[in-house]
């Protein structure tokens, strides 16, 4: 089976200025992740792609059609997603302690986690007193603990600079290897899409459709800094933004 | 300064090492000197973190030079040196110890029978909406009460004994902690609590992993001050209602006229608070680490 499967997926909410209408956000969205498969959700800002993850977390209900996911998946939030009340270490076990892991097997799992995230020395520090990169880092690594086969991310590097953003992509996909989850990732960055996925998924403006799907030849392991050599990267690149630029063209000659 | 000529060799011979010939240990070594008297520094002065608690004590001095000099009336203002004789005169005989046991127990009894069901009802209210704006109403019409005024009524019902000090102590404390902590679980983002459910969480433990811990600072600053408030009310109360504790010594002494006796009350009342007070903030700084202060 498929690690996520979207099916006919409609999501409206109540509009703010009239009692009768529905804002759509999500307009019959289907798509599969496939067991080990990393899919990148590419989209503006406003196209729903976050709702769509917040579906497949189960955090919203679909107004239509299923979403299924071959374990309760683990998410990654965007940016203040750690608790700012629990040191590194803590928020690592945050999903452990749930489940009432014994405290020796927690700990061993956390410090393992640490060392694939390059946190160890900073496991006793609160959020507060570490960089935004290092939060991120601790995101990643309460999620891998949670360990479902489906990891959901939700613009995880959205906030951060480019170099530590790059950094952050090139470690995710040397942990994905390591443990081949499958992976729903959204963006809205066209760069952070193609450097990751095996596909691309390219939604429109709002309400949110699927306009393209993107197959990415690019082989793995990857080196992500090599990428950009290649000659594909750039025609992938001019490809997946016409999409999107094709998409905010229609938008302007038809106003809602 | 001092601290700047040191910071501005530092900065001298770190320039130097730059281009040039690699940093010595001994360059290292004096960086690493300034660099701490620079965090130091930024601290604020050490001379004044150091006497900022004894502040109290000059107000004893100015108003001991005022009481003798004559400028205060003696009657009322007895200086600070008779009341310590008096003070020490209730300490030997030993009222003083049984007073402030009595009115300590009083509180604390009081407190954590105030401030367990308002910490509690505040997540339940603060997390779950239609109860809220079922109850919220009933709590906020209570809060407006004196809490003296009902005083009266808990002695009819609780008789004199020790049951109608708790219990009016912990109608006290638990508005402070019913309100600060419903408050601050309000403002947990939802992003924490999303992060959770996606974990997996129950309602019970997200109220328990996320709320509280959101809340705490708040519940510190509702326990700060329930803390004061309990002081008032347990005073108050001793006044009328009891024939040990803190309060009844003051007014005790009001009807005999011993006003050195009654500033020790009042002097002893306020060691007591402010005693409390940094217990508590000791406790916030262990239980709270997370928040900078």
């Amino acid at each position: 089976m498929s690690g996520i499967s979207v099916e006919g997926l409609w999501k409206a909410y109540p509009s703010a200025e009239n009692r009768d209408e529905v804002l759509v956000a999500l307009e019959d969205v289907s798509l599969e992740v496939g067991e080990r498969e990393f899919v990148c959700v590419l989209g503006p800002s406003g196209c729903g792609k976050s709702t769509l993850l917040r579906i497949a977390a189960g955090l919203e209900k679909p107004s239509l059609g299923t979403v299924e996911t071959q374990s309760r998946p683990s998410v990654v939030f965007q940016e203040h997603g750690v608790f700012p009340w629990l040191t590194v270490a803590e928020n690592v076990a945050y999903p452990l302690r749930l489940r009432r892991v014994p405290r020796a097997a927690r700990r061993a799992r956390v410090a393992e986690l640490l060392e694939l995230v390059g946190l160890t020395e900073f496991a006793g520090y609160y959020p507060s007193q570490i960089s935004g990169g290092m939060r991120q880092r601790t995101s990643v690594a309460r999620a891998l603990a949670d360990d479902g086969n489906v990891l959901l991310m939700d613009e995880p590097f959205g906030a951060l600079d480019e170099q530590t953003r790059v950094a952050l992509q090139q470690e995710l996909l040397r942990i994905w290897e390591q443990t081949e989850k499958s992976v729903l990732f959204i963006t809205h960055s066209v760069d952070e899409a193609l450097t990751l996925a095996d596909r691309v998924v390219v939604m429109s403006h709002r309400p949110g459709r699927i306009i393209a799907e993107v197959e990415i030849p690019f082989g793995r392991p990857r080196d992500i800094i090599e990428l950009r050599r290649d000659p594909r990267y750039g025609e992938i690149t001019y490809q997946l933004w016409n999409l999107l630029e094709g998409d905010t063209a229609a938008e302007e000659v038809v106003p809602q | 300064m001092s601290t700047d000529t040191q910071t501005n060799a530092a900065r001298a011979s770190a320039a130097q090492a730059g281009p040039g010939p690699a940093v010595t240990a001994a360059d290292r070594e004096e960086i690493r000197v300034t660099l701490a008297a620079a965090v130091r520094a930024e601290r604020g002065s050490p001379w004044i973190r150091r006497i900022g608690p004894y502040t109290p004590l000059l107000l004893l001095v100015v108003w001991e030079a005022l009481s003798r000099l004559g400028i205060l009336d003696a009657r009322f203002f007895p200086a600070p040196t008779a009341i310590v004789e008096t003070f020490v005169n209730l300490l030997v005989s030993g009222q003083l110890v049984a007073d402030i046991l009595m009115t300590l127990s009083r509180i604390a009894v009081g407190f954590v029978l105030g401030a367990i069901p308002g910490v509690l009802l505040g997540l339940l209210l603060g997390s779950v909406r239609s109860v809220r704006l079922l109850l919220e109403p009933v709590f906020s019409s209570l809060l407006p009460i004196p809490k003296v005024a009902i005083y009266p009524l808990l002695l009819l019902i609780f008789g004199l004994g020790e049951t109608s000090k708790y219990v009016i102590v912990a109608i006290g404390v638990f508005f402070y902690l019913f309100f600060n902590t419903m408050s601050g679980v309000m403002q947990t983002p939802p992003l924490f609590d999303d992060v959770a459910r996606a974990n997996g969480a129950s309602r019970i433990q997200r109220r328990l992993t996320v709320s509280l811990p959101y809340a705490l600072p708040s519940i510190f600053t509702g326990i700060k001050l329930a803390t004061g408030g309990a002081f008032v009310i347990i005073a108050a109360s001793e006044f009328v209602g009891a024939q040990s504790g803190l309060g009844y010594l003051i007014w005790s002494s009001w009807s005999t006229f011993a006003v050195s006796k009654m500033y020790v009350g009042i002097v002893t009342i306020s060691a007591l608070g402010y005693g409390a007070t940094a217990l508590e903030g000791y406790l916030e700084r262990r239980l709270v680490p997370w928040v900078k202060y």
